[in-house]
């Protein structure tokens, strides 16, 4: 039988569609289904995780919980890509890789740049690349806004608090330290290299801001307890802020440009 | 006659079932009374019944004709003291122990021991004759030695009612003798009542004003070495053949072994 | 005989006022900010608005605070809990108190309640969890109206296993953030912005002292046993209950306010039991002064040797208290003493 160009054509056609429609992921992390869902990827999505609110109401299946992995779950579902973070145990990983399962594993960003290439790594998985490329250049055209609202002489030094009972900052080499470079600060925890920061070292490095990153009433009562050292130029000015958790600890794009937009209006009014 | 302690119609026991009952004891005030009878008929428990370790079935204990059960904890530590075989051995002085004795007599609040505490403690020490080893730990002490630290710290107390469960069981004769007669000495000189359980049959008959012998829980009989200690009721209650004398010197009975090739023996 | 007896105390409380006192002013001039011992009275008098002036008082002086009370109270708990069981194995945390505790703490954190009420509710839960395994304890130890303290121990060391499963459940089910949370917390910490908390807990730890000289006999007479203790006039029922809810009351107060800091309740009573005696009249004030001293030198030591990074002082009480301890039990000397 000669193979006509009309069953090439067709077979190529189906594989590629294949590969469109068919492709299944399971996400092991929040931040990897909400990056999903802004690449409006989500019909692809056939797993999440427990803590993946908008996933849950839209009926996916619950894969693991906190950090227990329901391996025999994920099997039946027949995922193309399980897509996880650097938090999954090794032996976890291990465990869906011998039972024939493609993981990918995308290491927390540690930069802006990072996150972008996260994204457009998971489109290129989704197929959604034209999606991909249009949220970075809009998101980046935002930035390039925003820059030029931050006044070329300042360059604030800036406490990000992302914990309480243990105090958590923001080190460097991390996305979140990118919030603060990218709103023109300084962040007074640019030599740490671990988070617990001594509330004396806060006080002696004298911030002219500091932001809270915290859920609910915490974050209010943080903010009083650093109220009480007078001494502090953020106190004095009273430049003490609450970010909201939410968009600051995911590691999406424009939830980044989101809140480098807070931070810069709240920054340079 | 309202006797100085008193116990009536006594009994208390343990879970897994062995108990004493109808005990009725009188004793007069100044005497020295032994309980006596072989392992297992209840010595110990009318012990951890008068104590108050064990709890009474029924039955009254009273001191002067007050029931034991009115008395606060103090008021009962300064009448009755209270020596057992003393098998744990602190980390503490002669001194710090025996002056523990002087506890019931302490207010909450009152933190030192006053000049009054240690000199009675001195006293008593001095009594007894262990002044000399007032700065050695208990654990440096022989058996002997702990015993008479541990009668002075009762003494201390400055009770009324002396009681003793056996304290001279694992006791060579020498100190087995001298704990006999310091507890006499101090029966007759300071006017002691004294109320012991002793194991050896002769020590008891020796020293003891009155005796009560034990069987199975009951009183089997009461009253002077003469009247309980008969060959009779030893081989009721100790099922065992003895033969029984006077001792030449003082008048009390003694118990003396048969031995088995004895009896058979005088069977020939 | 009676005069040297006392002299001998007066020295040793002396001895640790000095030992306190120093290690307070250690306290205050070390940090990434040195102040020289000369300086601080200037600055805590005049220099308000200063930098060093929020330093000492608002950072270093709260933290000492907490030392002195905690270090404080869980030493004398644990002295009151060997006295009352005679053993020397035996602390608040062997006793499932801190168990309790943590596991209250790391449920408050697991369920997010905290961030929704507030934060109050962490050292409420802790000292609720710590109460909880008191009555726990307790009941399970009551047998016809009698304390059965070998019960206890038992009891108490069950408890700790079960929390500690139990904490292992929440901790696989939940993000890692709050498994960060848990263990730092657990770990101990004398960071605590809250005065209202501070204040609570040094009145707590001073009153704690104070009450348990009210049952100073009790606790000697208790050196003897049981049974001798009661024969000496102590009604050793109540005493024995009365101790034991005092022990896990500042125990409870302690975990509330610094989380768990294990060793110190039970390296420092035995270590005095070396140095002055078991009698409890110089045990509890010496043990008190050398815990808190203990306590905060070792804050010193965990907000500064890592700076400006903070290690979790149970850390550094199990590596400092751990090595003193094998130290001082290779002597065989003091083997018989501990008994």
């Amino acid at each position: 039988m000669k193979l006509k160009p009309g069953y090439i054509l067709f077979f190529v056609f189906a594989i590629l569609s294949l590969n469109t429609f068919s492709q299944r992921i399971v996400s092991l992390a929040p931040s990897l289904t909400k990056m999903l869902y802004i690449l409006e990827a989500e019909e692809k999505l056939v797993g999440c995780t427990n803590y993946c609110i908008e996933a849950i109401k839209d009926k996916k299946s619950i894969v693991i919980t906190g950090m227990e992995i329901n391996t025999e779950k994920i099997y039946t579902l027949k995922p193309d890509w399980v897509i996880t973070t650097d938090l999954t145990k090794p032996t976890d990983i291990a465990a869906l890789k011998k039972i024939g399962l493609k993981v990918k594993v995308m290491p927390s960003p540690k930069s802006y740049t990072q996150i972008c290439e996260q994204l457009t790594e998971l489109a290129r998985l989704t197929n959604k690349q034209s999606k991909a490329k249009s949220i970075i250049d809009q998101q980046q055209a935002r930035l390039d806004r925003l820059k030029s609202l931050i006044p070329k002489d300042k360059k604030p030094k800036v406490f990000y608090e992302i914990g309480a009972k243990p105090l958590f900052t923001v080190i460097p080499n991390t996305f979140m330290d990118d919030f603060i470079t990218y709103s023109g600060g300084q962040n007074i925890a640019a030599d740490l290299k671990q988070g617990t920061i001594t509330r004396e070292a806060v006080v002696l490095r004298n911030p002219d801001f500091i932001f809270i990153v915290t859920m609910g009433v915490v974050g209010d009562e943080e903010k009083a307890a650093w109220l009480k050292y007078s001494n502090i130029s953020a106190v004095k000015k009273h430049k003490i802020f609450i970010v909201d958790s939410d968009k600051a600890c995911s590691p999406d794009p424009v939830s980044f440009v989101d809140v480098v937009e807070q931070l810069i209006k709240t920054m340079y009014p | 006659m309202a006797y100085f302690f008193e116990i009536e119609n006594l009994s208390c026991g343990y879970d897994d079932k062995f108990h004493i009952s109808n005990i009725n004891i009188g004793i007069t005030k100044g005497s020295f009374v032994g309980i006596i009878g072989p392992n297992g008929c209840g010595k110990t428990t009318l012990f951890k019944g008068i104590t108050g370790e064990l709890k009474l079935k029924s039955g009254k204990i009273k001191l002067n004709g007050i029931n034991l059960k009115h008395l606060s904890h103090k008021e009962k530590a300064r009448n009755i003291a209270i020596v057992t075989q003393d098998i744990e051995t602190p980390y503490i002085t002669v001194e710090d122990y025996v002056l523990m004795g002087r506890i019931p007599y302490h207010k909450s609040y009152q933190f030192f021991d006053t000049k009054d505490d240690y000199d009675i403690a001195e006293k008593y020490m001095n009594l007894t004759d262990i002044a000399h080893l007032r700065n050695k730990y208990l654990t440096q002490l022989s058996g002997g030695e702990r015993q008479m630290v541990a009668i002075t710290r009762a003494l201390v107390q400055e009770p009324e009612l002396l009681l003793l469960d056996e304290p001279t069981s694992h006791l060579d004769i020498t100190h087995q003798i001298q704990v006999f007669n310091l507890v006499q000495q101090l029966n007759e000189q300071l006017g002691l009542t004294v109320l012991m359980i002793i194991h050896e049959l002769n020590l008891a008959g020796e020293y003891c004003d009155q005796l009560i012998l034990l069987n199975k829980g009951e009183i089997q009989q009461k009253g002077s070495p003469e009247e309980v200690l008969t060959y009779e009721n030893i081989e009721k209650v100790y099922n065992t053949v003895v033969i029984t004398k006077i001792n030449p010197l003082s008048g009390k009975p003694s118990i003396f072994p048969v031995s088995q090739k004895t009896l058979n023996k005088m069977k020939e | 005989m009676s005069i040297s007896k006392n002299i001998k105390w007066g020295l040793w409380i002396l001895a640790f006022l000095l030992l306190t006192i120093l290690s307070v002013l250690i306290s205050l001039s070390i940090g990434e900010l040195h102040i020289s011992l000369t300086d601080i009275p200037r600055i805590l008098f005049n220099g308000k608005g200063s930098m060093e002036y929020t330093v000492l008082r608002d950072i270093r002086l709260p933290r000492i605070y907490i030392g002195l009370s905690v270090g404080g109270a869980l030493s004398i708990a644990g002295a009151i809990l060997q006295g009352v069981y005679r053993n020397p194995l035996v602390e608040p945390y062997t006793m499932g108190i801190s168990g309790g505790a943590a596991l209250s703490v790391a449920f408050i954190i697991v369920t997010g309640l905290s961030l929704r009420v507030g934060a109050f509710l962490l050292p409420l839960a802790g000292f609720i969890g710590a109460l909880a395994t008191i009555f726990l304890v307790y009941f399970l130890s009551v047998r016809n109206g009698k304390v059965l303290t070998q019960n206890m121990v038992l009891v108490g060391v069950m408890i700790s296993f079960i929390a500690s499963s139990g904490m292992m459940l929440l901790m696989s089910y939940t993000t890692s953030d709050n498994i960060q949370s848990i263990v730092f917390w657990i770990m101990g910490s004398l960071d605590e912005p809250n005065s209202s908390l501070i204040a609570l807990g040094v009145t707590m730890s001073v009153a704690g002292l104070a009450v348990s000289y009210l049952f100073i006999h009790p606790l000697n007479a208790l050196r003897l046993g049981e049974d001798k203790a009661r024969h000496l006039g102590i009604n050793t029922d109540v005493a024995i209950k009365i101790l034991f809810i005092l022990a896990s009351l500042l125990t409870g107060m302690c975990v509330a306010v610094a989380g768990v800091i294990g060793f110190v309740g039970l390296i420092i009573p035995q270590l005095m039991r070396l140095l002055t005696g078991s009698d409890f009249r110089i045990l509890l004030i010496s043990s008190f002064l050398a815990g808190g001293s203990f306590l905060v030198f070792c804050d010193t030591v965990a907000r500064t040797i890592i700076a400006p990074n903070e290690l979790p002082i149970g850390v550094i009480t199990g590596i400092i208290g751990g090595l003193v301890f094998i130290v001082m039990l290779s002597r065989s000397s003091t083997k018989a003493k501990l008994s």
